[in-house]
Protein backbone atom coordinates (compact mmCIF):
# COMPACT_ATOMS: atom_id res chain seq x y z
CA UNK A 1 0.00 0.00 0.00
CA UNK A 2 1.78 3.31 -1.13
CA UNK A 3 0.77 6.79 -2.05
CA UNK A 4 1.75 5.51 -5.52
CA UNK A 5 -0.99 3.52 -6.12
CA UNK A 6 -3.72 5.59 -4.15
CA UNK A 7 -3.47 8.12 -7.15
CA UNK A 8 -4.83 8.02 -10.45
CA UNK A 9 -2.34 8.10 -13.15
CA UNK A 10 -4.36 11.12 -14.35
CA UNK A 11 -6.98 12.92 -13.16
CA UNK A 12 -9.95 12.49 -16.34
CA UNK A 13 -12.89 14.87 -16.97
CA UNK A 14 -14.57 15.59 -13.87
CA UNK A 15 -16.79 18.13 -14.41
CA UNK A 16 -18.78 16.53 -17.25
CA UNK A 17 -21.80 14.33 -16.71
CA UNK A 18 -21.92 10.68 -17.63
CA UNK A 19 -23.33 10.75 -21.58
CA UNK A 20 -26.25 9.05 -21.65
CA UNK A 21 -25.16 6.70 -24.20
CA UNK A 22 -22.71 6.03 -21.79
CA UNK A 23 -24.93 5.67 -19.16
CA UNK A 24 -27.10 3.02 -21.56
CA UNK A 25 -24.36 1.11 -21.93
CA UNK A 26 -23.65 0.37 -18.63
CA UNK A 27 -27.48 -0.66 -18.14
CA UNK A 28 -27.32 -3.37 -20.91
CA UNK A 29 -24.44 -4.69 -19.78
CA UNK A 30 -25.83 -4.86 -16.47
CA UNK A 31 -29.10 -6.75 -18.31
CA UNK A 32 -26.93 -8.96 -19.56
CA UNK A 33 -24.20 -9.64 -16.89
CA UNK A 34 -26.25 -11.81 -14.57
CA UNK A 35 -27.63 -15.73 -14.25
CA UNK A 36 -30.90 -14.01 -14.44
CA UNK A 37 -30.53 -11.95 -17.64
CA UNK A 38 -28.44 -15.13 -19.37
CA UNK A 39 -31.59 -17.30 -18.69
CA UNK A 40 -33.75 -15.05 -20.02
CA UNK A 41 -32.05 -14.65 -23.22
CA UNK A 42 -31.53 -18.12 -24.32
CA UNK A 43 -35.13 -18.61 -23.28
CA UNK A 44 -36.19 -16.48 -25.16
CA UNK A 45 -34.13 -18.12 -28.26
CA UNK A 46 -35.51 -20.94 -27.35
CA UNK A 47 -38.83 -20.04 -27.15
CA UNK A 48 -38.12 -18.26 -31.06
CA UNK A 49 -36.89 -21.35 -32.02
CA UNK A 50 -39.85 -23.19 -31.06
CA UNK A 51 -42.06 -20.82 -32.61
CA UNK A 52 -40.53 -21.63 -36.06
CA UNK A 53 -40.69 -25.28 -35.59
CA UNK A 54 -44.52 -24.27 -34.86
CA UNK A 55 -43.64 -22.61 -38.03
CA UNK A 56 -41.99 -25.88 -39.65
CA UNK A 57 -44.30 -28.80 -38.81
CA UNK A 58 -47.87 -27.27 -38.13
CA UNK A 59 -47.82 -24.08 -40.56
CA UNK A 60 -49.31 -25.88 -43.12
CA UNK A 61 -50.45 -24.02 -46.08
CA UNK A 62 -49.05 -20.90 -44.36
CA UNK A 63 -45.39 -22.33 -43.55
CA UNK A 64 -43.59 -20.31 -46.02
CA UNK A 65 -45.33 -17.47 -45.22
CA UNK A 66 -42.06 -14.91 -43.49
CA UNK A 67 -44.59 -11.78 -42.88
CA UNK A 68 -47.20 -14.05 -41.09
CA UNK A 69 -44.74 -16.13 -38.52
CA UNK A 70 -42.76 -13.02 -38.48
CA UNK A 71 -46.03 -11.53 -36.81
CA UNK A 72 -46.60 -14.59 -34.54
CA UNK A 73 -43.38 -14.42 -33.13
CA UNK A 74 -43.62 -11.06 -31.34
CA UNK A 75 -46.19 -11.81 -28.80
CA UNK A 76 -44.14 -15.06 -26.97
CA UNK A 77 -40.86 -13.31 -27.69
CA UNK A 78 -42.39 -10.09 -26.24
CA UNK A 79 -42.99 -12.01 -22.63
CA UNK A 80 -39.60 -12.72 -22.31
CA UNK A 81 -37.74 -9.59 -23.05
CA UNK A 82 -40.62 -7.72 -21.00
CA UNK A 83 -39.48 -9.55 -17.70
CA UNK A 84 -35.80 -8.81 -18.80
CA UNK A 85 -37.17 -5.54 -18.84
CA UNK A 86 -38.61 -5.57 -15.78
CA UNK A 87 -35.76 -7.07 -14.05
CA UNK A 88 -34.26 -4.17 -15.02
CA UNK A 89 -35.50 -2.07 -12.74
CA UNK A 90 -36.32 -3.75 -10.46
CA UNK A 91 -32.79 -5.91 -9.79
CA UNK A 92 -32.21 -2.67 -8.48
CA UNK A 93 -34.30 -2.22 -5.72
CA UNK A 94 -34.48 -5.97 -5.26
CA UNK A 95 -30.31 -6.12 -4.43
CA UNK A 96 -30.21 -2.58 -3.10
CA UNK A 97 -27.82 -1.82 -6.01
CA UNK A 98 -29.97 1.27 -6.71
CA UNK A 99 -27.97 2.86 -3.52
CA UNK A 100 -24.72 2.47 -5.47
CA UNK A 101 -25.97 3.37 -9.02
CA UNK A 102 -27.74 6.94 -7.77
CA UNK A 103 -24.65 7.86 -5.75
CA UNK A 104 -23.39 7.78 -8.99
CA UNK A 105 -25.69 9.55 -10.88
CA UNK A 106 -27.77 10.98 -8.85
CA UNK A 107 -30.36 12.59 -11.63
CA UNK A 108 -32.38 9.27 -11.14
CA UNK A 109 -34.32 10.00 -14.65
CA UNK A 110 -31.13 9.79 -16.76
CA UNK A 111 -30.84 6.17 -14.78
CA UNK A 112 -34.45 5.78 -16.17
CA UNK A 113 -34.09 6.79 -19.44
CA UNK A 114 -30.57 5.00 -19.72
CA UNK A 115 -32.39 2.10 -18.46
CA UNK A 116 -35.30 2.44 -20.87
CA UNK A 117 -32.58 2.80 -24.06
CA UNK A 118 -31.39 -0.38 -22.92
CA UNK A 119 -34.45 -2.27 -22.89
CA UNK A 120 -35.25 -0.24 -26.81
CA UNK A 121 -32.16 -1.88 -27.79
CA UNK A 122 -32.93 -5.52 -26.65
CA UNK A 123 -35.86 -4.97 -28.42
CA UNK A 124 -34.60 -4.11 -31.28
CA UNK A 125 -32.18 -7.15 -30.78
CA UNK A 126 -35.02 -9.73 -29.87
CA UNK A 127 -36.96 -8.88 -33.31
CA UNK A 128 -33.50 -9.32 -34.97
CA UNK A 129 -33.42 -12.75 -33.62
CA UNK A 130 -36.88 -13.43 -34.68
CA UNK A 131 -36.31 -11.99 -37.84
CA UNK A 132 -33.53 -14.93 -38.43
CA UNK A 133 -35.66 -17.02 -36.46
CA UNK A 134 -38.66 -16.54 -38.96
CA UNK A 135 -36.41 -17.20 -42.22
CA UNK A 136 -34.68 -20.17 -41.02
CA UNK A 137 -39.03 -21.79 -40.78
CA UNK A 138 -39.68 -19.94 -44.07
CA UNK A 139 -37.02 -21.91 -45.57
CA UNK A 140 -37.53 -25.30 -43.61
CA UNK A 141 -41.37 -24.67 -43.51
CA UNK A 142 -41.32 -24.43 -47.52
CA UNK A 143 -39.47 -27.62 -47.86
CA UNK A 144 -41.43 -29.51 -44.99
CA UNK A 145 -44.91 -29.07 -45.70
CA UNK A 146 -44.47 -28.40 -49.97
CA UNK A 147 -45.76 -25.22 -50.18
CA UNK A 148 -43.76 -22.06 -51.90
CA UNK A 149 -41.64 -19.91 -49.89
CA UNK A 150 -43.35 -16.87 -49.48
CA UNK A 151 -40.53 -14.30 -48.32
CA UNK A 152 -42.95 -10.74 -49.33
CA UNK A 153 -42.68 -8.40 -46.70
CA UNK A 154 -44.66 -4.78 -46.55
CA UNK A 155 -43.52 -1.93 -44.57
CA UNK A 156 -46.24 -1.90 -42.57
CA UNK A 157 -46.48 -6.03 -41.62
CA UNK A 158 -42.49 -5.19 -40.21
CA UNK A 159 -43.93 -2.24 -38.30
CA UNK A 160 -47.25 -3.92 -36.81
CA UNK A 161 -44.78 -6.98 -35.71
CA UNK A 162 -42.61 -4.81 -34.26
CA UNK A 163 -45.39 -3.00 -32.24
CA UNK A 164 -46.70 -6.19 -30.77
CA UNK A 165 -43.44 -6.92 -29.67
CA UNK A 166 -42.78 -3.57 -28.42
CA UNK A 167 -45.55 -2.78 -26.46
CA UNK A 168 -45.50 -6.19 -24.77
CA UNK A 169 -41.97 -5.14 -23.55
CA UNK A 170 -42.58 -1.46 -22.89
CA UNK A 171 -45.49 -2.68 -20.73
CA UNK A 172 -43.00 -4.66 -18.62
CA UNK A 173 -40.22 -2.12 -18.23
CA UNK A 174 -43.65 0.44 -17.11
CA UNK A 175 -44.88 -2.30 -14.70
CA UNK A 176 -41.62 -2.88 -13.30
CA UNK A 177 -41.48 0.99 -12.74
CA UNK A 178 -44.61 0.69 -11.21
CA UNK A 179 -43.89 -1.42 -8.67
CA UNK A 180 -40.22 -1.81 -8.26
CA UNK A 181 -40.67 -5.07 -7.29
CA UNK A 182 -39.82 -8.33 -9.59
CA UNK A 183 -42.73 -10.10 -7.96
CA UNK A 184 -45.49 -8.11 -8.16
CA UNK A 185 -44.45 -6.60 -11.42
CA UNK A 186 -44.50 -10.18 -13.09
CA UNK A 187 -47.83 -11.64 -11.45
CA UNK A 188 -49.24 -8.43 -12.83
CA UNK A 189 -47.92 -8.73 -16.15
CA UNK A 190 -48.95 -11.83 -16.43
CA UNK A 191 -52.69 -11.95 -14.73
CA UNK A 192 -53.67 -8.91 -16.83
CA UNK A 193 -54.17 -11.16 -19.94
CA UNK A 194 -55.62 -13.64 -18.67
CA UNK A 195 -58.15 -11.60 -16.31
CA UNK A 196 -59.06 -8.91 -18.18
CA UNK A 197 -61.11 -11.31 -21.03
CA UNK A 198 -62.92 -12.54 -18.00
CA UNK A 199 -63.64 -9.09 -17.12
CA UNK A 200 -64.91 -7.97 -20.22
CA UNK A 201 -66.97 -10.69 -20.42
CA UNK A 202 -69.24 -8.71 -17.67
CA UNK A 203 -69.21 -5.41 -19.79
CA UNK A 204 -71.87 -4.78 -21.94
CA UNK A 205 -71.68 -2.32 -24.24
CA UNK A 206 -72.78 -1.50 -27.97
CA UNK A 207 -69.20 -0.81 -28.67
CA UNK A 208 -66.54 -3.34 -27.54
CA UNK A 209 -64.83 -1.99 -24.90
CA UNK A 210 -61.94 -4.78 -24.22
CA UNK A 211 -59.26 -3.08 -27.22
CA UNK A 212 -59.58 0.32 -25.95
CA UNK A 213 -58.88 -0.53 -22.32
CA UNK A 214 -56.74 -3.42 -22.94
CA UNK A 215 -53.37 -3.42 -24.55
CA UNK A 216 -53.58 -7.68 -25.49
CA UNK A 217 -57.17 -6.92 -27.03
CA UNK A 218 -56.02 -4.23 -28.87
CA UNK A 219 -52.53 -6.11 -30.07
CA UNK A 220 -55.19 -9.19 -31.00
CA UNK A 221 -57.36 -6.97 -33.27
CA UNK A 222 -53.99 -6.75 -35.54
CA UNK A 223 -53.23 -9.41 -38.22
CA UNK A 224 -50.36 -10.08 -40.03
CA UNK A 225 -52.53 -10.26 -43.27
CA UNK A 226 -54.04 -6.66 -43.12
CA UNK A 227 -52.56 -2.83 -42.55
CA UNK A 228 -54.29 -1.72 -38.81
CA UNK A 229 -57.25 1.03 -39.39
CA UNK A 230 -56.94 4.10 -38.00
CA UNK A 231 -59.27 2.81 -35.18
CA UNK A 232 -56.78 -0.10 -34.71
CA UNK A 233 -54.10 2.34 -34.69
CA UNK A 234 -55.85 4.57 -31.99
CA UNK A 235 -56.62 2.05 -29.76
CA UNK A 236 -53.04 0.54 -29.79
CA UNK A 237 -51.96 4.12 -28.50
CA UNK A 238 -54.49 4.40 -25.84
CA UNK A 239 -54.28 1.07 -24.03
CA UNK A 240 -50.44 2.41 -24.44
CA UNK A 241 -51.01 5.34 -22.42
CA UNK A 242 -52.98 3.41 -19.98
CA UNK A 243 -50.51 0.71 -19.68
CA UNK A 244 -47.30 2.33 -20.33
CA UNK A 245 -47.20 6.01 -19.93
CA UNK A 246 -49.12 5.88 -16.92
CA UNK A 247 -48.35 3.75 -14.75
CA UNK A 248 -44.41 4.68 -16.13
CA UNK A 249 -45.48 8.05 -15.16
CA UNK A 250 -46.50 7.43 -11.41
CA UNK A 251 -43.28 5.18 -11.53
CA UNK A 252 -40.51 7.38 -12.52
CA UNK A 253 -42.28 10.58 -10.11
CA UNK A 254 -41.76 7.44 -7.16
CA UNK A 255 -38.21 6.99 -8.15
CA UNK A 256 -37.75 10.80 -8.61
CA UNK A 257 -39.22 11.31 -4.77
CA UNK A 258 -38.54 8.27 -2.65
CA UNK A 259 -35.78 7.33 -0.44
CA UNK A 260 -32.88 5.24 -1.95
CA UNK A 261 -31.88 2.61 0.80
CA UNK B 1 -14.82 19.95 1.95
CA UNK B 2 -18.45 19.02 3.47
CA UNK B 3 -20.76 20.62 4.89
CA UNK B 4 -23.72 20.20 6.78
CA UNK B 5 -25.68 23.12 8.28
CA UNK B 6 -28.99 22.68 10.29
CA UNK B 7 -29.83 19.55 8.82
CA UNK B 8 -33.00 17.94 9.81
CA UNK B 9 -34.73 15.15 8.02
CA UNK B 10 -38.15 13.90 9.65
CA UNK B 11 -39.96 10.25 8.27
CA UNK B 12 -43.70 10.93 9.64
CA UNK B 13 -43.45 13.05 12.27
CA UNK B 14 -40.50 11.18 14.18
CA UNK B 15 -37.32 13.24 13.26
CA UNK B 16 -34.44 11.09 12.20
CA UNK B 17 -32.10 14.00 11.76
CA UNK B 18 -32.76 16.91 13.89
CA UNK B 19 -30.88 19.79 13.26
CA UNK B 20 -27.32 18.62 12.44
CA UNK B 21 -24.83 20.98 11.82
CA UNK B 22 -20.79 20.18 11.45
CA UNK B 23 -18.14 20.17 8.60
CA UNK B 24 -15.30 18.31 7.69
CA UNK B 25 -12.34 20.12 6.31
CA UNK B 26 -9.69 19.16 3.91
CA UNK B 27 -6.96 16.91 5.11
CA UNK B 28 -8.96 16.29 8.54
CA UNK B 29 -10.91 12.64 8.88
CA UNK B 30 -14.12 12.48 10.67
CA UNK B 31 -15.61 10.07 13.30
CA UNK B 32 -19.26 10.55 12.64
CA UNK B 33 -20.05 8.16 15.93
CA UNK B 34 -23.50 7.19 17.21
CA UNK B 35 -25.29 4.30 18.22
CA UNK B 36 -27.43 2.41 15.92
CA UNK B 37 -30.55 4.24 14.88
CA UNK B 38 -29.41 7.63 16.08
CA UNK B 39 -29.25 9.14 12.34
CA UNK B 40 -25.43 8.58 10.99
CA UNK B 41 -26.72 6.95 7.78
CA UNK B 42 -29.88 9.48 7.32
CA UNK B 43 -27.51 12.06 7.58
CA UNK B 44 -24.71 10.49 4.61
CA UNK B 45 -27.29 9.39 2.94
CA UNK B 46 -29.01 12.97 2.47
CA UNK B 47 -25.53 13.89 1.82
CA UNK B 48 -25.00 11.89 -0.83
CA UNK B 49 -28.28 12.99 -2.62
CA UNK B 50 -30.10 9.75 -1.66
CA UNK B 51 -32.56 10.78 0.42
CA UNK B 52 -34.35 14.29 0.53
CA UNK B 53 -33.71 16.57 3.58
CA UNK B 54 -36.86 18.07 5.21
CA UNK B 55 -34.69 20.87 5.57
CA UNK B 56 -31.21 22.14 6.06
CA UNK B 57 -28.53 22.02 3.53
CA UNK B 58 -25.58 19.42 2.82
CA UNK B 59 -23.01 19.98 0.15
CA UNK B 60 -20.06 18.12 -0.81
CA UNK B 61 -17.39 20.15 -2.40
CA UNK B 62 -19.26 23.72 -2.07
CA UNK B 63 -22.06 22.06 -3.99
CA UNK B 64 -24.96 20.05 -3.60
CA UNK B 65 -24.06 16.14 -4.12
CA UNK B 66 -27.09 15.99 -6.91
CA UNK B 67 -25.64 19.07 -8.71
CA UNK B 68 -21.96 17.06 -8.89
CA UNK B 69 -21.80 16.18 -13.13
CA UNK B 70 -19.92 13.54 -12.32
CA UNK B 71 -19.95 12.64 -8.33
CA UNK B 72 -17.91 9.25 -8.55
CA UNK B 73 -15.35 11.44 -9.56
CA UNK B 74 -15.35 13.91 -6.64
CA UNK B 75 -16.96 12.06 -3.69
CA UNK B 76 -16.07 8.43 -3.15
CA UNK B 77 -18.75 6.76 -1.06
CA UNK B 78 -19.28 3.93 0.46
CA UNK B 79 -23.28 3.49 2.21
CA UNK B 80 -23.41 -0.28 2.28
CA UNK B 81 -21.04 -2.73 1.19
CA UNK B 82 -24.40 -5.41 0.90
CA UNK B 83 -26.11 -3.60 -1.36
CA UNK B 84 -24.25 -5.44 -4.49
CA UNK B 85 -25.88 -7.55 -6.85
CA UNK B 86 -25.01 -11.09 -5.24
CA UNK B 87 -24.41 -12.71 -8.78
CA UNK B 88 -22.24 -9.96 -9.98
CA UNK B 89 -18.53 -10.71 -9.54
CA UNK B 90 -16.60 -8.48 -7.92
CA UNK B 91 -14.42 -7.02 -11.14
CA UNK B 92 -17.80 -6.78 -12.65
CA UNK B 93 -19.26 -4.60 -9.43
CA UNK B 94 -16.19 -2.19 -10.48
CA UNK B 95 -16.07 -2.46 -13.81
CA UNK B 96 -19.92 -1.15 -13.93
CA UNK B 97 -18.89 1.80 -12.13
CA UNK B 98 -15.69 2.28 -13.73
CA UNK B 99 -17.88 2.61 -17.37
CA UNK B 100 -20.55 4.96 -15.41
CA UNK B 101 -18.02 7.47 -13.91
CA UNK B 102 -15.90 7.05 -17.39
CA UNK B 103 -12.60 6.07 -15.77
CA UNK B 104 -10.41 3.42 -17.25
CA UNK B 105 -10.60 0.23 -16.64
CA UNK B 106 -7.58 0.38 -15.63
CA UNK B 107 -8.48 1.68 -12.94
CA UNK B 108 -10.25 -1.66 -12.08
CA UNK B 109 -7.24 -3.38 -11.79
CA UNK B 110 -5.43 -0.64 -9.41
CA UNK B 111 -7.85 -0.13 -6.79
CA UNK B 112 -8.29 -4.17 -6.56
CA UNK B 113 -4.85 -4.22 -5.42
CA UNK B 114 -5.30 -1.61 -3.46
CA UNK B 115 -7.91 -3.21 -1.30
CA UNK B 116 -5.90 -6.61 -1.87
CA UNK B 117 -8.47 -8.34 -3.68
CA UNK B 118 -6.53 -9.41 -6.94
CA UNK B 119 -7.07 -13.01 -8.14
CA UNK B 120 -9.47 -15.33 -6.56
CA UNK B 121 -11.49 -12.85 -4.97
CA UNK B 122 -12.20 -10.44 -7.75
CA UNK B 123 -13.75 -13.34 -9.64
CA UNK B 124 -15.85 -14.06 -6.66
CA UNK B 125 -19.81 -13.75 -7.11
CA UNK B 126 -20.37 -11.42 -4.29
CA UNK B 127 -22.98 -13.78 -2.60
CA UNK B 128 -19.96 -15.57 -1.92
CA UNK B 129 -17.84 -12.97 -0.45
CA UNK B 130 -17.44 -12.56 3.47
CA UNK B 131 -18.34 -9.25 4.83
CA UNK B 132 -15.01 -8.28 5.08
CA UNK B 133 -14.41 -8.75 1.29
CA UNK B 134 -17.39 -6.57 0.60
CA UNK B 135 -16.23 -4.04 2.15
CA UNK B 136 -13.19 -3.77 0.55
CA UNK B 137 -14.87 -4.10 -2.30
CA UNK B 138 -17.10 -1.42 -1.52
CA UNK B 139 -13.89 0.75 -0.54
CA UNK B 140 -12.51 -0.07 -3.57
CA UNK B 141 -15.44 1.32 -5.61
CA UNK B 142 -15.36 4.67 -3.52
CA UNK B 143 -11.67 5.17 -4.32
CA UNK B 144 -12.35 4.27 -8.51
CA UNK B 145 -12.94 7.60 -9.44
CA UNK B 146 -9.41 8.71 -7.52
CA UNK B 147 -11.95 11.48 -5.77
CA UNK B 148 -11.38 14.15 -3.53
CA UNK B 149 -13.77 13.44 -0.75
CA UNK B 150 -14.38 9.91 1.20
CA UNK B 151 -18.05 9.51 2.76
CA UNK B 152 -17.81 5.87 4.05
CA UNK B 153 -20.43 4.10 6.47
CA UNK B 154 -19.29 1.68 8.91
CA UNK B 155 -16.92 1.10 6.64
CA UNK B 156 -14.94 -1.34 9.50
CA UNK B 157 -18.26 -3.39 10.05
CA UNK B 158 -16.77 -7.35 8.77
CA UNK B 159 -13.32 -6.86 8.82
CA UNK B 160 -11.14 -8.16 10.78
CA UNK B 161 -8.04 -6.36 12.91
CA UNK B 162 -5.62 -6.59 10.41
CA UNK B 163 -8.31 -5.11 7.86
CA UNK B 164 -9.02 -2.57 10.51
CA UNK B 165 -5.53 -1.36 10.68
CA UNK B 166 -4.87 -1.58 6.92
CA UNK B 167 -7.82 0.43 6.51
CA UNK B 168 -7.05 3.28 9.00
CA UNK B 169 -3.33 3.57 7.16
CA UNK B 170 -5.59 4.13 3.94
CA UNK B 171 -7.83 6.61 5.10
CA UNK B 172 -4.83 8.73 6.69
CA UNK B 173 -2.91 8.68 3.47
CA UNK B 174 -5.89 9.79 2.07
CA UNK B 175 -6.26 12.45 4.39
CA UNK B 176 -3.06 13.24 4.51
CA UNK B 177 -3.18 14.09 0.69
CA UNK B 178 -5.80 16.87 1.30
CA UNK B 179 -9.17 14.76 1.55
CA UNK B 180 -11.74 14.81 3.76
CA UNK B 181 -13.22 11.90 5.27
CA UNK B 182 -16.24 11.37 6.97
CA UNK B 183 -16.79 7.52 8.50
CA UNK B 184 -19.26 6.59 10.93
CA UNK B 185 -19.26 4.20 13.62
CA UNK B 186 -21.34 2.79 16.42
CA UNK B 187 -17.97 1.56 17.94
CA UNK B 188 -15.94 4.42 19.60
CA UNK B 189 -12.68 1.81 19.44
CA UNK B 190 -12.49 1.72 15.67
CA UNK B 191 -12.71 5.34 14.90
CA UNK B 192 -10.84 6.71 18.46
CA UNK B 193 -7.26 5.99 16.44
CA UNK B 194 -7.80 7.58 13.15
CA UNK B 195 -10.01 10.23 13.49
CA UNK B 196 -8.58 14.20 14.01
CA UNK B 197 -12.20 15.50 14.69
CA UNK B 198 -15.39 13.56 16.10
CA UNK B 199 -19.12 14.33 15.56
CA UNK B 200 -21.10 12.26 18.08
CA UNK B 201 -24.86 11.91 16.92
CA UNK B 202 -27.51 10.92 19.06
CA UNK B 203 -31.37 10.94 18.79
CA UNK B 204 -31.13 12.65 15.38
CA UNK B 205 -28.97 15.71 17.61
CA UNK B 206 -25.19 16.20 16.84
CA UNK B 207 -24.50 15.50 20.92
CA UNK B 208 -20.60 16.74 20.41
CA UNK B 209 -18.48 18.46 17.72
CA UNK B 210 -14.72 18.88 17.66
CA UNK B 211 -10.61 18.44 17.59
CA UNK B 212 -10.70 14.86 18.82
CA UNK B 213 -7.68 16.18 21.64
CA UNK B 214 -9.83 19.15 22.62
CA UNK B 215 -13.34 16.70 23.06
CA UNK B 216 -10.98 14.78 24.92
CA UNK B 217 -10.07 17.48 27.62
CA UNK B 218 -13.23 18.86 27.85
CA UNK B 219 -14.59 15.45 28.90
CA UNK B 220 -11.86 14.22 31.20
CA UNK B 221 -13.38 13.15 34.13
CA UNK B 222 -10.82 14.59 36.69
CA UNK B 223 -8.18 12.34 38.14
CA UNK B 224 -7.83 8.97 38.27
CA UNK B 225 -7.05 8.16 41.93
CA UNK B 226 -5.49 5.14 43.92
CA UNK B 227 -4.48 4.63 47.00
CA UNK B 228 -4.29 1.78 49.86
CA UNK B 229 -6.63 3.57 51.49
CA UNK B 230 -9.53 4.61 48.81
CA UNK B 231 -11.89 5.34 51.92
CA UNK B 232 -9.71 7.76 54.26
CA UNK B 233 -8.46 9.35 50.82
CA UNK B 234 -12.20 10.14 49.58
CA UNK B 235 -13.33 11.27 52.89
CA UNK B 236 -10.32 13.59 53.65
CA UNK B 237 -10.90 15.09 50.24
CA UNK B 238 -14.49 15.31 50.74
CA UNK B 239 -14.11 17.08 53.89
CA UNK B 240 -12.26 19.85 51.53
CA UNK B 241 -15.32 20.47 49.60
CA UNK B 242 -13.58 17.82 46.56
CA UNK B 243 -16.26 15.95 44.41
CA UNK B 244 -15.06 12.61 44.49
CA UNK B 245 -16.71 9.50 43.08
CA UNK B 246 -15.59 5.79 43.51
CA UNK B 247 -15.27 3.16 40.59
CA UNK B 248 -14.24 -0.19 39.98
CA UNK B 249 -10.78 0.99 39.99
CA UNK B 250 -10.12 3.59 42.65
CA UNK B 251 -11.19 7.36 42.53
CA UNK B 252 -12.50 9.88 40.05
CA UNK B 253 -11.90 13.34 41.72
CA UNK B 254 -12.54 16.18 40.39
CA UNK B 255 -9.62 18.35 41.19
CA UNK B 256 -5.87 19.34 40.47
CA UNK B 257 -2.93 16.67 41.26
CA UNK B 258 -1.58 19.13 44.38
CA UNK B 259 -4.89 19.17 46.06
CA UNK B 260 -5.27 15.35 46.06
CA UNK B 261 -1.40 15.01 47.10
CA UNK B 262 -1.72 17.46 49.82
CA UNK B 263 -5.23 15.30 51.26
CA UNK B 264 -3.47 12.46 50.91
CA UNK B 265 -0.60 13.40 53.02
CA UNK B 266 -3.11 15.27 55.49
CA UNK B 267 -4.89 12.42 55.99
CA UNK B 268 -1.36 9.36 55.82
CA UNK B 269 -2.70 7.47 53.06
CA UNK B 270 -0.31 6.30 50.45
CA UNK B 271 -1.17 7.22 47.02
CA UNK B 272 -0.17 4.55 44.21
CA UNK B 273 -1.73 6.31 41.36
CA UNK B 274 -2.59 9.86 40.14
CA UNK B 275 -3.30 10.40 36.08
CA UNK B 276 -5.87 12.33 34.10
CA UNK B 277 -8.79 9.90 33.59
CA UNK B 278 -8.78 11.05 29.63
CA UNK B 279 -8.94 7.33 28.53
CA UNK B 280 -12.51 7.08 29.36
CA UNK B 281 -13.03 10.20 29.13
CA UNK B 282 -14.84 9.81 25.23
CA UNK B 283 -16.24 6.93 25.82
CA UNK B 284 -18.18 8.20 28.73
CA UNK B 285 -19.52 11.14 26.63
CA UNK B 286 -20.22 8.66 24.20
CA UNK B 287 -22.57 7.00 26.24
CA UNK B 288 -23.86 9.28 28.07
CA UNK B 289 -24.29 12.06 25.06
CA UNK B 290 -26.14 8.72 23.00
CA UNK B 291 -27.69 6.55 25.89
CA UNK B 292 -31.43 5.16 25.08
CA UNK B 293 -30.52 5.74 20.71
CA UNK B 294 -30.36 2.08 20.55
CA UNK B 295 -33.60 1.21 21.30
CA UNK B 296 -35.36 2.83 18.03
CA UNK B 297 -39.06 2.13 17.98
CA UNK B 298 -39.10 2.11 21.98
CA UNK B 299 -38.08 5.67 22.03
CA UNK B 300 -41.01 6.49 24.94
CA UNK B 301 -39.26 4.16 27.38
CA UNK B 302 -35.70 5.70 26.42
CA UNK B 303 -35.27 8.18 29.30
CA UNK B 304 -35.69 5.84 32.24
CA UNK B 305 -33.29 3.45 30.40
CA UNK B 306 -30.39 5.46 31.06
CA UNK B 307 -31.24 8.22 33.43
CA UNK B 308 -28.09 10.63 32.15
CA UNK B 309 -29.03 11.01 29.25
CA UNK B 310 -31.68 13.78 31.09
CA UNK B 311 -28.79 15.89 31.52
CA UNK B 312 -27.18 15.59 27.86
CA UNK B 313 -30.61 16.81 26.70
Amino acid sequence: MSTATTTAPARHETSVRPPLGCLAAVELRKAVDTRAGRWLIAIFAIVSLGVTAGQVFTGGEKAGSYAVWLFFQGAPGGLLVSILAILTITSEWGTRTALGTFALVPRRQRVLGAKLAAVLVLTVAAFAVNAASTALGTALGAVVQDVPADWSLTWWQVVQSFVVLLVNVLVGFALGLLFLNAASAIVVFFAVPTLAPLLFLLVTSPVEVAPWVSYIAALQTLTPGSLATGTQWLQVATTSAIWVLLPAAVGARRVQRSEIG
Amino acid sequence: MISVEHLTKRFGTQPSVDDASFTCAPGTITGFLGPNGAGKTTTMRVLCGLSRATSGIATVDGRAYVDIPNPGRVVGVLLDAGATHPGRRGREVLTLAAKTMGVPTTRVDDVLALVKLTGRPEHLRTRQCSLGMRQRLGLATALLGDPKVLVLDEPANGLDPEGIFWMRGLLRDFADRGGPVLLSSHLLSEVEAVADQLVVIGHGRIAAAGRKDELLASTTGGLAVTSLDDTALSRALQADDVSVASTRDGLVVDAAAEVVGRAALAAGVVLTGLAPSAGHGLEELFFTMTAGSELGSDQASAPEARPSMEESR
